[in-house]
């Protein structure tokens, strides 16, 4: 908690006058960017997962013995978003729109895929006691280092996938993201480096790109309707494309 | 009515391997190495999340089969031109497909031809590339 450390610290220096508690975080607040805006990701976008140079590596190289052996037999009659449970980082490339509304101490991201939404709460408060409140997406709160939004999530529930590769995620997932506007605000470019020490052997990174469409708006996506993969309630006569049994061995 | 096989080298577009990779599920049980086309009859439109489904009449070893096609969310195609509207019971179309690796009466659409040789895609990458695309 030193980010609301550091806030309190800020707070009791401003205090002993009102005008400069006014004046202080004026210029503060004037430099925080606005990531508010229809997002879609591109194709510029890195596939896999990387290294700190943003460099791919096998699964060899960043998997434990656990997410190997996880990997190693792929089921993906089990994966859960085919059951249409949402996840974080698996939504953020969804590859649906993502809309960010931007307000002070707040930042909601409203996914189109599956019409789910995260809060990362940007006023200084921490993650929540991680045996009590365990989450598909995860708890985050976010700070401003400069022009980047820097957002920490955690509280994982481990009932999620890292990907469609079939990498578990653990209630130790632990993820940094951080989103820096490029190209005069029309760009969103997203880092996010993932830890996960029952799984993953190293942090593994993802680096993604956004384009601003604000002509575009978010859709209606409730996954439940016609959930034809979810093996465990097909209907008659009308198969999905998955069955239980389906394995997919790694190459 | 008649089914055709061919391989493809080039399958680099196909679902799962844009860079944002295939949302809803693997796509591993298609069989991507591997082209079909199947004529026949439409059966019903399913425009559903997460995924559309073409129920079509159609040959399954000589014998006129339902086949369940398999299509990207009603959320993506309906950036690329299509509609609920665009496939109709009734309609006489041929699907190109990735067929099920398990060989059962099923596959991922990639594209439709229409009795009037119009074709409309449905495997192109969600991602787009730059700001100049217009509004899908």
């Amino acid at each position: 908690m030193r980010f609301a450390a550091a806030i309190a610290i800020l707070l009791a220096a401003s205090a002993p006058s009102a005008l400069a508690a006014q004046e202080a975080p004026a210029s503060t607040v004037a430099a925080t960017p606005d990531l508010s805006g229809l997002w879609v990701v591109s194709n510029r976008s890195s596939r896999g997962n990387l290294d700190e140079n943003l460099k791919e590596l096998k699964p060899a190289e960043f998997l434990t013995p656990a997410g190997l052996e996880a990997t190693a037999r792929l089921r993906p009659a089990l994966d859960p978003s085919a059951q249409c449970l949402p996840a974080i980082p698996r939504h953020i490339p969804g590859p649906y729109p993502i809309e960010i509304v931007q307000r002070p101490g707040r930042i909601a991201m409203l996914f189109e895929w599956d019409t789910v939404f995260r809060v990362i709460y940007s006023d200084g408060r921490g993650h929540p006691d991680p045996e009590e409140d365990q989450r598909y997406m995860g708890h985050a709160v976010g700070h401003w280092e400069g022009e980047t939004l820097v957002v920490d999530t955690a509280n994982f529930n481990g009932k999620t996938w890292l990907e469609g590769s079939g990498i578990p995620m653990s209630t130790q997932a632990h993820l940094v993201e951080r989103y820096t506007l490029e190209d005069d605000g029309k760009s969103l470019h997203v880092v996010i480096r993932i830890e996960d020490p029952v799984y993953l052997s190293r942090p593994v990174y993802r680096n993604y790109f956004f384009n601003l469409r604000n002509d575009w708006e978010i859709k209606e996506y409730l996954c439940a309707e016609g959930n034809r993969d979810n093996v465990f309630q097909q209907r008659e006569g009308q198969p999905g494309a998955l069955e239980l049994d389906d394995v997919i061995e790694a190459e | 009515m008649r089914a055709v096989i061919s391989t493809v080298l080039g399958f680099g577009l196909a679902m799962g391997t844009a860079s944002a990779g295939s949302a809803h599920h693997s796509f591993a049980m298609f069989d991507r190495s591997q082209k079909i086309q199947i004529e026949g009859t439409v059966k019903e439109f399913q425009w559903v999340n997460p995924h559309t489904w073409v129920q079509i009449m159609a040959p399954h070893h000589g014998v006129t089969t339902e086949w369940s096609i398999e299509g990207r969310s009603p959320n993506v195609l309906s950036r690329r031109g299509w509609s609920r509207t665009t496939l109709k019971p009734g309609d006489k179309v041929t699907l190109t497909v990735y067929p099920l690796k398990s060989g059962k009466p099923g596959g991922a659409i990639i594209s439709v031809r229409f009795a009037d040789g119009r074709v409309l895609n449905a495997d192109t990458p969600t991602a787009v590339d730059t700001n100049e695309e217009g509004p899908r």
